[in-house]
């Protein structure tokens, strides 16, 4: 198993509802295709560094998630046919995950101390560099 | 002939932020933290200037990078 990581800029105009729509679509994508969701992040509405597609503002989208690489060929696949999608990066955390042990240890460390940042596992976890990413490019507005 | 007296300049001894700060994590979704490596034009700052260790000057280049690509950091800033 594999843990991947994919940061998507959705078109800034989408109502919450729609963004939930989005998310709940790529969680089932992802279940589907036999991989697990660790964690879903909305970032909000964000001020984007160039245009991207004649828009300056994005809104972030974080999936963490743990499977096959079937998986993410099949979330990108449809990253790329999603017209709400601006933009994504993939980026590949870890190459050999052990799901079971990856849980308990979480377990353990949200029973143990509660103020724990949640952030500190994931980091450490990444640890053994083994990272690749695809982006998906995209057709017009790239220029600042 | 001799040369004009050169100033000798004594450069302050730099060390890399990241080897003296292990809290300081650089991560391209954390464009605050990169964009003390960039200039106001959007380059990577060199090593030379920065102090950045080889190692961590590595790992910093790919994250600017990632950054770049989800444009939480530009490409390049033109201004006049």
């Amino acid at each position: 198993m594999r843990r991947y990581e994919s940061v998507v800029i959705l078109d800034p105009e989408l109502s919450d509802e729609e963004v939930r729509a989005f998310t709940e679509r790529y969680t089932g994508i992802i279940t589907k295709t036999g991989g697990e969701l660790i964690k879903l992040d909305d970032w909000g509405r964000k001020k984007m560094a160039y245009l991207v597609k004649r828009r300056d503002v994005g809104r972030y989208v974080l999936f963490d998630f743990v499977g096959q690489p079937e998986v993410i060929t099949e979330v990108e696949r449809n990253f790329k046919i999603t017209e709400q999608v601006l933009k994504y990066i993939s980026v590949k955390l870890d190459d050999n995950i052990n799901l079971e042990a990856f849980k308990a240890q979480r377990e353990a460390e949200a029973a143990a101390p509660a103020e724990e940042p949640v952030k500190e596992a994931p980091e450490t976890l990444a640890e053994p560099k083994a990272e690749e990413e695809t982006t998906g490019a995209d057709k017009e507005g790239e220029s600042a | 002939m001799s040369r004009p007296p050169q100033r000798r300049r004594f450069p302050r001894t730099k060390v890399c932020r990241f080897c003296a700060d292990p809290q300081l994590r650089m991560d391209y979704k954390e464009p605050e933290i990169l964009r003390q490596f960039i200039t106001e034009r959007g380059k990577i700052v060199p090593r030379r200037i920065s102090g950045t260790c080889a190692k961590h000057q590595r790992q910093l280049t790919t994250e600017i990078k990632r950054a770049r690509n989800i444009a939480l950091l530009p490409f390049t800033v033109t201004r006049k």
